[in-house]
């Protein structure tokens, strides 16, 4: 089945969580940090955001690493799902291959693909 | 460890009521939690400013969101009874906007049981929310059309109230057709995308 693209926040944040699993703080962070500081979200925006990919099967809830230490900040961890990786992964494939069309089509880009 | 809250936190607390119920609920800490975050790396002008953006643009689509995912908690047959008791309410009481009212109501009650629209798609697929914000503005008209029958039998009627009443009233009506308007539309599409 073919699957909607993505909107961007939630791209982002599958792309931020590729790297494993990480807390809303975290991802906000790598999102920025991924996207060269062009998206910015708030937490309002990033836990409305992890809200659809949880409701979606994208992402799901882990137990923070380090719940049981005592004085531990009280934070949810996310990671992607089998299905979450996968649409990440066919996301990041779609955006080369129209990388590299646009770079064939207009070689005097140069340096696109 | 419990983390005494800075009156910044306090206030952005506050701020987070404006979410939907259930989300609020579910991530006030989180949202908290990332705030503190923000303002210890960024400074609070910076954090303030990211956040307040950031509540401008989120808290409206969130509402919007859980209005039209809310499940509907009343069978067919509670909503029969409600339309039908709106509906003689109306008639037993009269006057201008009763009879906007009942039209509102009418046309949304015929095209649904019509179901050329895919009304019953857009109500099933939890967006049950639209049709209670046009009947409670409906309803509040209607009262207000009995409130004003009677208002001038009485020298202190709150006409200043009442205004502001209608005002209210009409924002609902609002609401909920511009709700049932995208709800409407989505059903439109999936219905439009399973045939094709």
């Amino acid at each position: 089945m073919k699957r909607r693209q993505l909107p961007t926040a939630s791209l982002h944040v599958l792309l931020a969580l590729l790297e494993g699993e990480k807390h809303g703080y975290a991802i906000m962070r790598d999102v920025e940090q991924l996207s060269d500081g062009a998206t910015r979200m708030g937490p309002g925006t990033l836990y409305g955001t992890i809200s659809r990919l949880l409701g979606d099967g994208l992402i799901e809830e882990v137990s923070a690493p380090d719940a049981d230490e005592p004085g531990a900040e009280r934070r949810r961890y996310y990671r992607l799902t089998p299905d979450g990786t996968r649409v990440a992964t066919d996301e990041l494939r779609r955006l080369q291959s129209l990388l590299q069309r646009v770079a064939q089509l207009n070689p005097h880009l140069g340096g696109a693909s | 460890m419990s983390v005494v809250d800075s009156p910044a936190t306090r206030v952005y607390r506050v701020l987070l009521w404006c979410y939907p119920r259930r989300f609020h609920r579910y991530y006030r800490e989180d949202l908290v939690q990332a705030f503190r975050d923000e303002v210890r790396d960024r400074g609070a002008g910076r954090g303030w400013s990211r956040v307040l953006a950031d509540l401008v643009i989120s808290v409206p689509r969130q509402n919007l969101e859980a209005a039209m995912e809310r499940q509907t908690s009343f069978g067919a047959l509670t909503r029969l009874v409600i339309l039908g008791v709106a509906g003689i309410a109306l008639f037993a009481f009269g006057g201008m906007f009763a009879l906007i009212a009942l039209v509102i109501v009418a046309t949304v009650t015929f095209t649904y049981w019509r179901g050329r629209i895919p009304y019953r798609e857009a109500l099933r697929d939890g967006s049950s929310s639209w049709w209670r914000y046009l009947l409670g503005g409906a309803a509040l008209l209607a009262t207000i059309a009995v409130a004003t029958s009677y208002g001038p039998d009485f020298d202190w009627f709150p006409w200043a109230g009442l205004v502001t009443l209608f005002l209210v009233a009409w924002g609902l009506v609002g609401l909920g057709a511009l709700l049932g308007m995208v709800n409407l539309g989505r059903a439109l599409r999936r219905r439009t995308a399973g045939a094709g």
